[in-house]
């Protein structure tokens, strides 16, 4: 009887064992999300140009990298959920292409529509009353997204895993699904067209 | 940061992270919002069971192909039963079958007649 009980008892400290792993696990993963999902946010956002789409594929990159990767440890999480984005951003790209390709096909109105389209509204509103340094500060942000916007998409996420993110040239590759010699070269490449792109006076 | 780049180009660097942390803190408290939403949906999603869907998966593929089986092994012998029943009625439907079943009764008749004696 004494023996049951003991087992019992045994068998109920691993299961709250277990259910405290696995809180543990789950506060980890929690802890971990939320100190990525807005630098993430952002990538795609300047990837995509569209709020909801880089919402959409944050949150995309976040259930998938719960539910099978959850289990690694904790130090993969990182390159593993920015391969999990850049993955959605890139099917994203194909399906955007495919769609505008289909709508020039379709519309005859497709150029007075580009001709009617302001790329200034797509600007950050710097209009608000603020002061010097803040509006300068502003002004040089939306520089950078501008600038970072006109990239060509594979220079474009070599320079915010490599810079932002600070993955090491073989995460970025991973993560870009790419060799680490084009990892470099698109790096190299973005650092010297933002430079030219935003001018001397913008550092 | 790697030796690659030139100093000027480690600054410019610097300055891109500084405005693009800056960025994130300036995001809006609707999409802060929404984000953390994304975050507590997926970790209350929980890691996908993958043994357990291989499992339900392979009992459903095992149970087809023991119905497949059972049906493939059943029909040879259900085509088996119409060529006998074919045969038998050719048979019953025989004039010598006729015969038989009058004689038959003759057999019949003959047996009870010795019954009773």
């Amino acid at each position: 009887m004494a023996v049951g009980l003991a087992a019992h008892g045994s068998s109920d400290a691993i299961q709250m064992c277990g259910r405290t792993t696995t809180l543990h696990h789950t506060q980890a993963l929690d802890r971990f999300l939320a100190g990525i999902e807005r630098r993430a946010f952002r990538i795609a956002q300047i990837a995509t140009g569209d709020t909801d789409e880089a919402m959409d594929l944050v949150q995309d990159a976040m259930l998938k990298l719960v539910e099978r990767y959850s289990t690694r440890d904790d130090v993969e999480w990182g390159p593993l959920f920015h391969t999990i984005l850049q993955h959605r951003i890139r099917d994203w790209y194909r399906r955007t292409k495919v769609r505008n390709r289909w709508r020039q096909w379709l519309s005859k109105g497709g150029e007075e529509a580009d001709a009617q389209y302001d790329p200034l509204e797509s600007v950050a509103d710097t209009s608000q009353p603020s002061s010097e340094e803040q509006l300068a500060l502003k002004r040089a942000a939306g520089a950078l997204d501008q600038a970072l916007r006109t990239l060509p998409f594979r220079q474009q996420q070599a320079f915010l895993l490599r810079a932002w993110e600070e993955l090491d040239v073989a995460q970025t590759a991973t993560a870009m699904g790419c060799s680490q010699g084009s990892v470099k070269t698109h790096y190299f490449r973005a650092i010297h067209t933002l430079r030219k792109l935003l001018g001397d006076h913008w550092s | 940061m790697s030796s690659e780049f030139q100093q000027e180009d480690e600054r410019f660097i610097a300055r891109a992270k500084q405005l693009l942390d800056q960025s994130v803190a300036g995001i809006d408290h609707p999409t802060v919002l929404r984000l953390q939403r994304a975050r507590h949906a997926a970790c209350a999603a929980g890691p996908a069971r993958g043994w357990g869907i291989l499992w339900a998966g392979g009992l459903a593929m095992a149970s087809v192909a023991a119905l497949t089986l059972m049906l493939w092994t059943k029909q040879p012998a259900l085509e088996n039963h119409h060529a006998p029943v074919l045969e038998d009625m050719d048979l019953v439907m025989s004039a010598e079958n006729i015969e038989l079943a009058e004689d038959l009764e003759f057999y019949h008749w003959l047996a009870d007649d010795d019954a009773k004696g």
